[in-house]
């Protein structure tokens, strides 16, 4: 793939992102082939923002997971009051974390 | 997620329902109120899905499910998680496989789908109108 194409993508989407694994994704976007840059373009990734914002309103619900795919422990979180409410708190501070996971361990599977 | 990474948390999350469940048949059984820390009651005054799942458990632990279904249907999944999750968590460690962790993934793709996902939510807002008329 194009340097200049991968440099643009990583610019428009380093949010989505831990800034530590923009170089990896960086040298694996490299070495991919043109035809993948579709696929990876319209991905569909989750913002962290918008994840936070989510938890911050809907987190006892467990609406913050379910919105980035953690579809077991939304539900976890949904019959426990938000983890007895502890688990609501503790997520203002994670979801962001995990969103950018849940969003490097989509584009791994799309590079792979 | 990786397989003992889920389980260790699956593992911590039934030991805390069995303390809490244990601290909170102690409080009633000494006629102490139970403890209440819903942020979402606490906030808003109002019920939310799980409130009262506690005391369901704990009717279903004494046998009493007609009063269980009356506190809050969602008592009986949680009861049966608690009961069996554990259980087969330590069942894969002994025999060294995974069949949880593929269970768990199985169950999260089958709530990914349309119609389970649409037929649950109407179950819970079904069930939460019912849990904040009973409140009331």
């Amino acid at each position: 793939m194009e340097a200049q194409k991968v440099d643009m993508f990583l610019l428009m989407n380093s949010k989505f992102f831990e800034s530590h694994q923009i170089p990896f994704i960086r040298e694996r976007m490299l070495g991919l082939d043109e035809s993948k840059y579709l696929y990876i373009q319209t991905a569909g990734f989750k913002d962290p923002t918008i994840s936070l914002i989510v938890s911050l309103v809907g987190g006892h619900f467990g609406i913050d997971r379910f919105l980035i795919g953690d579809t077991g422990m939304g539900v976890a979180k949904l019959l426990t009051c938000g983890g007895l409410g502890i688990w609501t708190i503790i997520d203002w501070f994670l979801i962001m974390g995990r969103t950018r996971e849940v969003n490097f361990e989509k584009l791994q599977q799309l590079v792979m | 997620m990786p397989v003992k990474k889920l389980y260790l948390l699956i593992l911590g999350f039934a030991f805390t329902g069995y303390s809490w469940v244990i601290l909170n048949h102690f409080l009633l059984k000494t006629n102490k109120p139970t403890l209440n820390i819903c942020l979402f009651r606490q906030v808003t005054g109002i019920p939310c899905p799980s409130c009262s799942t506690t005391h369901a458990v704990l009717s279903i632990t004494k046998g009493n499910f007609r009063q269980a279904l009356e506190e809050n249907i969602l008592g009986f999944p949680v009861a049966l998680m608690l009961l069996i999750f554990p259980a087969w968590i330590l069942a894969d460690l002994i025999r060294k496989k995974e069949s949880f962790y593929h269970f768990y993934f199985w169950a999260e793709s089958l709530l990914r789908k349309k119609w389970v996902a649409y037929s649950a939510i109407a179950f819970l807002i079904a069930n939460w109108g019912w849990n904040i008329l009973k409140n009331y």
